[in-house]
């Protein structure tokens, strides 16, 4: 039995009374004495100074690291060079992913104090694989245990965000239903003391601001409703949704740089619905796309197709527009493109995938698929929609 | 004037008592029923068989598009408007699939104007066809953009009375709209019917074959065959 250094020992009694049941917590407690010195007998044993940077992210390297002692701060990119950032505390494991993927980091890593850690390559894993394949094999479920946590934890998440959709619906119905039916109720008492009485000019022009006013205020409040939630994707489904949002763009706060042509064309649909959560986002992705069209890629014109075949629902948004750039397709997150990797999530969630690409000459062109039951009858109808929107 | 009896059926307080109130400030209208759901209104139109039946597009239980498809099933001569806050033609189609005589899509941005309402009522009543103004300009812009349509043919008077006759207005009506004389509403309209290829059915059937060739375009519009 080869012996460990002592600090290494030391840390190794101190995790024993720790916890697995963490975020990233290694189970060291599955491992008798015997087999943590196997284990650590092949582990690079490392001092890091405080603030010193283990891994940088995307970079390509897949070093395994145990935390003995002291706390690694991890740097998460989120948006536009901001960070989402936590801590890790011994007994803990950092960098599994690019370990078992051998994917680029998609983090950083830094000592956030003076740390003790143990690090295993690759070559030293495969080496504990042939020389203890029962020890590797438990390391192995150890960070699949760890992963699968996290999945866990991300499938809530998705749980969240559909109850968060469920609840803006709500509040869009109730907007609409409740206060926006009670302004047009009051411009119509409005118009009926107009109507009614002997007013003088003075007094029939004041009426006329007021119900002006109040319409307005629906106008607006009937733009904001949308935006939480279209009525037309709970009253006749995604083609109305999308045509209502096409023909209300002018009336949106994007600005338009340019004259911009739009078309939508759907195919199979008639009067047939897909899955709520299916439509709802599909009808945030291709929303989302063209406002991404419009304000980063400044396009003139962008197509929007949805065909619904036997099987499979797939869409296109292709525009004319700057393009997405030579950016990591494979790992949108990593090039900090988080508006396209929210959109990839809604599809696959549904079972589906999304693909980007540069369209020819020039622009971006959007592909999506989302798997769905076969149908007996398949509509041959077809909607096809234009609209240009004129430089505002 | 005969008395016109009529129910409605809104799911809002607010907008059942301006209903009440402006339609009781005619006394050839009768409130014969009022109610706040979609299967209430189904009831009240079985039971009472009023003249108009006017329904909120948006109501708990049925739709007023699904109580006027139960209405209509059990009583075709039933006037019905349906008040809606959505300028979806999807609706309009399905109102206006059993044929479009007595039948009216208002959108609730023109209810402001009692005078436009009392109209459309009385239009209903008497077996017209009314669509929102703003809706029949959407329309025909739509129809325009394609050019199979006819309509582009159209000069700018000539598609403003067609609009407005197929927003069931009478020729006064559209003379004082257009300012000009009754006789050149009656030239121009005939001038339009021939360029979209309405069939010359007489002075009373004019206004009911606009509104059908209408319908046929903008169904046409909405839902084009696949060429192949």
């Amino acid at each position: 039995m080869e012996s460990l250094p002592s600090a290494v020992t030391q840390a190794l009694e101190s995790l024993n009374s720790i916890s697995a049941d963490r975020p990233q917590g290694f189970g060291f407690t599955e491992f008798s004495a015997d087999e943590l010195a196997i284990i650590f007998s092949i582990a690079q044993i490392q001092q890091f100074a405080e603030s010193e940077i283990l891994v940088s992210n995307q970079e390509t390297t897949s070093d395994l690291y145990f935390i003995l002692q002291g706390q690694l701060k991890i740097e998460i990119p989120v948006l536009n060079g901001e960070t989402k950032d936590f801590l890790l505390t011994p007994g803990t494991v950092v960098g599994e992913q690019s370990f078992l993927d051998n994917e680029p980091r998609s983090a950083t890593v830094i000592a956030e104090t003076s740390c003790l850690i143990a690090s295993f390559n690759e070559s030293s894993f495969r080496d504990l694989t042939r020389t203890h394949p029962d020890i590797a094999l438990r390391i192995i479920r150890q960070l699949s245990r760890i992963l699968s946590q996290r999945l866990r934890r991300l499938d809530l998440f998705d749980a969240a965000e559909l109850a968060r959709e469920a609840e803006r619906k709500r509040l869009a119905e109730e907007l609409h239903d409740e206060t926006m039916a009670n302004l047009t109720g009051i411009t119509m008492e409005l118009g009926l003391l107009k109507f009614n009485q002997g007013l003088d000019s003075d007094a029939l022009g004041d009426i006329d601001s007021v119900t002006n006013k109040i319409k307005e205020t629906n106008l607006r409040l009937r733009q904001i409703v949308r935006g939480i939630y279209p009525a037309e994707l709970v009253n006749s489904g995604l083609i109305s949704a999308l045509t209502s949002y096409l023909e209300n763009l002018t009336s949106q706060s994007i600005i338009n740089p340019t004259e911009l042509k739009v078309s939508l064309l759907a195919e199979g649909f008639g009067d047939d619905r897909l899955p709520t959560n299916a439509e709802t986002d599909i009808y945030r992705v291709v929303q989302q796309a063209i406002a991404n069209a419009i304000q980063h890629a400044e396009a003139s014109a962008i197509k929007v197709q949805v065909k619904w075949s036997n099987g499979e629902c797939r869409f296109t948004i292709e525009d004319d527009g700057r393009g997405i750039g030579d950016i990591n397709r494979e790992n949108v997150v990593k090039s900090g493109h988080f508006g396209l990797a929210n959109m990839r999530d809604r599809i696959e969630r549904n079972g589906g995938s999304l693909e980007f690409g540069n369209s020819i000459p020039s622009g971006t062109t959007l592909t999506g698929t989302i798997p769905t039951a076969n149908r007996t009858d398949m509509p041959t109808i077809t909607s096809d929609y234009e609209i240009t929107i004129a430089n505002i | 004037m005969a008395t016109t009896r009529i129910i409605f059926a809104d799911d809002s307080q607010f907008i059942r008592e301006a209903y009440k109130r402006i339609l009781e400030t005619q006394s050839h209208f009768e409130i014969v029923g009022i109610a706040e759901d979609g299967e209430e209104a189904v009831r009240l139109a079985t039971e009472l068989s009023p003249d108009v039946a006017i329904l909120d597009i948006r109501m708990p239980k049925l739709t007023g598009i699904e109580a006027a498809e139960q209405i209509s099933t059990a009583n075709a001569e039933m006037g019905i408007i349906i008040i809606s806050a959505y300028d979806d033609l999807n609706y309009v189609r399905e109102l206006l699939k059993n044929g479009p005589r007595g039948k009216g899509y208002i959108l609730k941005t023109s209810l402001d104007d009692i005078g436009e309402l009392i109209r459309v009522v009385e239009a209903v009543a008497n077996g017209g066809t009314v669509l929102d103004p703003e809706l029949v300009q959407k329309l025909v812009r739509l129809m325009v953009s394609k050019e199979t349509s006819g309509i582009s043919d159209l000069n700018a008077t000539e598609r403003e009375v067609y609009e407005l006759l197929v927003g069931g207005y009478e020729d006064a009506e559209i003379a004082r709209t257009l300012r000009i004389t009754q006789e050149d509403v009656k030239e121009v309209t005939s001038s339009a019917t021939s360029k979209l290829g309405i069939p010359d059915a007489g002075e009373l059937d004019k206004r009911s074959q606009a509104v059908e060739h209408f319908i046929n375009r903008f169904t046409q519009v909405l839902y084009e065959s696949e060429p192949d």
